[in-house]
C-alpha cells in the first residue's frame, strides 16, 4: 500500500464516519440510545497509543529512553502544562538520557 | 458579504483566535511527525486537508513509524474517528435542508471545536458558527502541516532531538483532555492502556493499539447505567483534538 492510498483510504473512512453521525443521526438515535458510548472509544484507544508509541518496537515490547520522556510528560501534565510545552520537555529528557548513555 | 454571517464569526472572536493559533502549532507538530514517518510535504499537507482530522491522523502516522502494517494504521485511525458519529448526531438537526454542496462542505468541517464552538448556551447548533469554526480549523491545519513539513528536512536526525518521544507525549496529553472530569473515560481509557501493555507482549503495535479500543467495553456493558455523556455537544471549546 503506498502513501497516497493510505491517504486516500483514512480520508474517505473519516468522511463515511462524519456522514453516518449527520444523516442517519435521528435513525440510530431512535435505535438506541447507547450511541453516544462510541465517543468513549477515543480515550481507549489513546491510552492504547501511548502504552504503544512509548513502549513498543518493531518486535513488541521494547524499553529505551523514551521511558524517561513520557515520565517527563506525565509530570509537565500533573503541573498543568500546556500541550507543546509537554512535547517539548519529553523530546528534552529522551534527548537528554541519550546523550548522556 | 451578509451581516448576520459576520456577526456569528464576531460573536464567537476570542475563541475561534485560540482554536486558530493552537491549532496551527498542532498541524505544525504534524506536520514534522508525519515527515518523520516518511511522508513528503505535499502527502503531509494533503493528508490534512483531505482528512482532517488530527487525532485520526496521529493515529495512523504513529502506527506507521513504530512499524504497523498500513492496514493497522487505518484500523487506528478509524477507531478515533468513531467519536464522529455521535458528534455529528449533536448536530444532524442544524445541517439539514441545505443543498448537496453544502452538505459535504458541513460533513467535513464536522470536528470537536466546530460542534463545541457551534453550539449556543441552550443547546441548539447555529450553522453559521459551526462553519466558521470549520473553515478556521481547516485553513490553520493545512498551514501548519504544510509549513512544519516544508521545514522539517532542514532538521537533525529525528531520535538525537527525542522526537520519537513527541508522539507518547502527545497523545498522553490528548488523552488527558479527554478524560478530564469526565470518570467514564478514564475507566475506558485504563482499560485500553493496560490492553495494548498486555497485547505488547504478544503482539506488534499496531495490532496491541486495535485491540486496546476494547477497552470501551469497560464503560459500555455496564448495565443499568444512564446513556453516556463524553459523546454530542459536551465537548470542550478549545481542545486539542481535531
Amino acid at each position: 500500500v503506498t502513501t497516497w492510498q493510505l491517504i486516500a483510504t483514512v480520508a474517505l473512512s473519516v468522511f463515511a464516519l462524519r456522514s453516518l453521525g449527520l444523516t442517519a443521526g435521528d435513525a440510530l438515535h431512535r435505535l438506541t440510545s447507547r450511541v453516544e458510548d462510541l465517543a468513549y472509544l477515543t480515550p481507549a484507544v489513546l491510552a492504547g497509543l501511548v502504552v504503544t508509541a512509548s513502549l513498543g518496537g518493531p518486535g513488541g515490547l521494547s524499553l529505551d529512553a523514551r521511558v524517561a520522556g513520557i515520565a517527563a510528560a506525565a509530570c509537565a501534565l500533573m503541573l498543568r502544562a500546556p500541550v507543546l510545552v509537554t512535547v517539548g520537555v519529553a523530546m528534552l529528557a529522551t534527548a537528554a538520557v541519550r546523550v548522556m548513555s | 458579504v451578509s451581516g448576520p454571517r459576520w456577526a456569528a464569526a464576531r460573536a464567537i472572536r476570542g475563541p475561534l483566535l485560540a482554536v486558530g493559533s493552537t491549532i496551527l502549532l498542532f498541524g505544525a507538530s504534524f506536520g514534522v511527525l508525519a515527515t518523520d514517518a516518511g511522508f513528503t510535504p505535499l502527502q503531509a499537507t494533503a493528508m490534512s486537508a483531505l482528512v482532517m482530522a488530527g487525532a485520526s491522523q496521529f493515529a495512523a502516522v504513529g502506527a506507521l513509524v513504530a512499524g504497523s502494517t498500513s492496514a493497522a494504521a487505518w484500523v487506528a485511525a478509524c477507531a478515533v474517528a468513531v467519536r464522529y458519529i455521535p458528534l455529528g448526531i449533536a448536530v444532524s438537526e442544524a445541517v439539514r435542508g441545505h443543498g448537496l454542496p453544502a452538505r459535504l462542505a458541513d460533513t467535513h468541517l464536522l470536528t470537536d471545536q466546530s460542534v463545541a464552538l457551534g453550539s449556543r448556551a441552550s443547546g441548539d447548533v447555529d450553522i453559521s458558527r459551526y462553519r466558521w469554526t470549520g473553515l478556521v480549523l481547516l485553513v490553520t491545519w493545512v498551514l501548519g502541516t504544510g509549513g512544519a513539513a516544508v521545514a522539517a528536512s532542514a532538521l537533525p536526525e529525528p531520535d538525537s532531538i527525542g522526537l520519537d518521544a513527541a508522539y507518547p507525549a502527545l497523545f498522553l496529553a490528548l488523552l488527558i483532555e479527554q478524560t478530564r472530569s469526565d470518570r467514564r473515560a478514564v475507566a475506558s481509557g485504563l482499560a485500553g492502556g493496560a490492553i495494548a501493555l498486555l497485547a505488547l507482549a504478544f503482539v506488534p503495535p499496531g495490532i496491541a493499539v486495535a485491540l486496546a479500543a476494547l477497552g470501551v467495553l469497560a464503560v459500555v456493558v455496564r448495565p443499568g447505567r444512564t446513556p453516556g455523556v463524553c459523546g454530542g455537544r459536551r465537548r470542550r471549546g478549545t481542545g486539542e483534538l481535531t
